[in-house]
């Protein structure tokens, strides 16, 4: 019987877990699904961006990326009036150590430090400007993997679709409806200077769109 | 036993049913390469000639002032040397003999010390040199006064061979300790240089010949002092031989190493 509870906690833990990062499993149901009910959240671009330095202009005025990403919501209410979710990105450099470098796949030289994950720079823009810190170069600050930027915010009331005044719409809403305040341009931007290693390194950028209480 | 299997169940359930709230996650996988990028912009006349008419020549030798200018751009820590060769890689290549040969004593082999370089600025990466000289920044010293070796062009039949610690380097030096043996990766084009000096990549050479008379050019010696004018080498009374002589500069900018 003890064996059988033992089991019974460990599976469930473990069945749980595999959702226990950053984009965590929600408490409310005010939201449709967004897998498995009508809710939508889009990614309609290519999901890899590669930076290729390779002279000398590059290095120095860097590259841009502009609308390498959108990201684009339907978002759908079951109980009216009470559906509230948070937009985020957060960077992942897959568990390379020290926590706040690219993860090195192959380098060329010996002579200079591998990136830091602060050097990417991102912007997050829509028509009406309803992303935090709207237009602006951003970068990761706290410089360690899992370091989250916020796009659309939590806690802060309901914003209902529809004001394009430059609050972050956090209600029930489409990008087919309202497409300035649910869709999502992303650039990218990486100038990387003369102090770094030369090789190839990665990371990766997750989105999390969830519901908030 | 069927209560718990009913338990398990259950919480299987329950913790199934949390995926029915709104959340999803989408991925961007960034990479980027950093390719090594080293640039060396070189202004300079496709041959740099010496011609040796008047008397004064001789004795006063001839300077051609900021013959070369050196612009380095790169994307990693970066040596610059400059390295003289030739066939034999130790003697001018002779192209014409003037004169039947000039003479019983005339000697044919005019050392690559002959040629004397002067660089501005300064080497500001060579604090591990152990050479006489570690750049090529000394000032060319009065026809009239000795100086062996000190300004004399670095000379190899091997030139894509890095030279040694105790060689003379343009900027930067054998050996990796950072901030010591080499300049760090910038650009002539970004690059801010305190008022009245250059940048640390961007350089004038001055190119010196000075075969005094006779012509044994006197300063003509390796950068430990080790004198290589025709006399030490040859003997007493032993001269160049008039004619056209060639050789060949390379400057080769590298990865620090």
């Amino acid at each position: 019987m003890k064996k059988a509870i033992f089991i019974l906690v460990f599976l469930t833990i473990a069945f749980q877990g595999s959702y226990a990062q950053l984009c965590n499993n929600v408490t409310t149901a005010n939201c449709s699904d967004a897998i498995a009910g009508t809710s939508r959240f889009y990614l309609s671009t290519p999901g890899n961006i590669d930076f290729t330095f390779s002279d000398m202009q590059k290095y120095i005025s860097g590259i841009t990326y502009s609308g390498s990403t959108q990201l684009r919501l339907k978002i759908d209410e079951i109980v009216p009036g009470a559906c509230k979710w948070k937009l985020m990105m957060y960077i992942d450099n897959n568990n390379h150590l020290p926590a706040n470098e690219w993860e090195p796949l192959v380098t060329y030289g010996s002579s200079g430090n591998v990136p830091e994950l602060d050097l990417i720079q991102v912007k997050v823009y829509n028509g009406c400007g309803t992303p935090f810190n709207n237009g602006v170069y951003q970068i990761f600050a706290g410089n360690t993997q899992y370091d989250i930027l916020e796009i659309i915010r939590d806690p802060q009331p309901l914003h209902p679709a529809g004001s394009c005044d430059g609050t972050e719409i956090n209600g029930a809403g489409s990008y087919l409806t309202d497409y300035n305040e649910f869709n999502f341009t992303i650039d990218y931007r990486i100038i990387p200077g003369f102090q770094h290693k030369p090789g190839i390194y990665q990371i990766t950028i997750h989105f999390c769109l969830e519901e908030v209480p | 036993m069927k209560k718990v299997f009913g338990l398990m169940v259950g919480m299987f359930l329950l913790s199934g049913l949390t995926f029915g709230q709104l959340i999803d996650e989408k991925n961007v996988t960034v990479t980027m390469d950093l390719q090594p990028v080293l640039q060396l912009h070189m202004t300079t006349p496709d041959q740099v000639d010496f011609t040796f008419d008047e008397i004064k020549d001789y004795y006063g030798g001839i300077i051609k002032y900021a013959a070369t200018i050196l612009k380095v751009s790169s994307s990693v820590s970066w040596d610059l040397y400059a390295v003289g060769t030739s066939q034999s890689g130790t003697f001018w290549d002779q192209q014409v003999s003037y004169s039947s040969g000039g003479g019983a004593n005339s000697i044919a082999n005019i050392p690559l010390s002959a040629l004397e370089l002067h660089q501005y600025e300064p080497n500001q990466y060579d604090a591990n040199a152990t050479g006489a000289q570690t750049d090529y920044s000394a000032v060319f010293a009065p026809a009239q006064v000795l100086a062996v070796g000190v300004n004399s062009i670095y000379y190899s039949a091997t030139p894509y061979t890095i030279p040694g610690v105790d060689q003379k380097y343009i900027q930067g030096h054998n050996g990796t300790i950072a901030g010591q043996d080499g300049a760090p990766g910038g650009s002539y084009l970004t690059s801010i240089a305190p008022a009245g000096t250059f940048s640390d990549y961007y350089f004038t050479i001055d190119y010196r010949i000075l075969p005094s008379l006779p012509a044994i050019f006197p300063n003509a010696g390796l950068n430990d002092g080790t004198a290589e004018d025709i006399v030490s080498v040859n003997g007493a009374n032993t001269y160049a031989e008039p004619g056209v002589y060639t050789m060949n500069v390379k400057y080769i900018l590298l990865e620090d190493q």
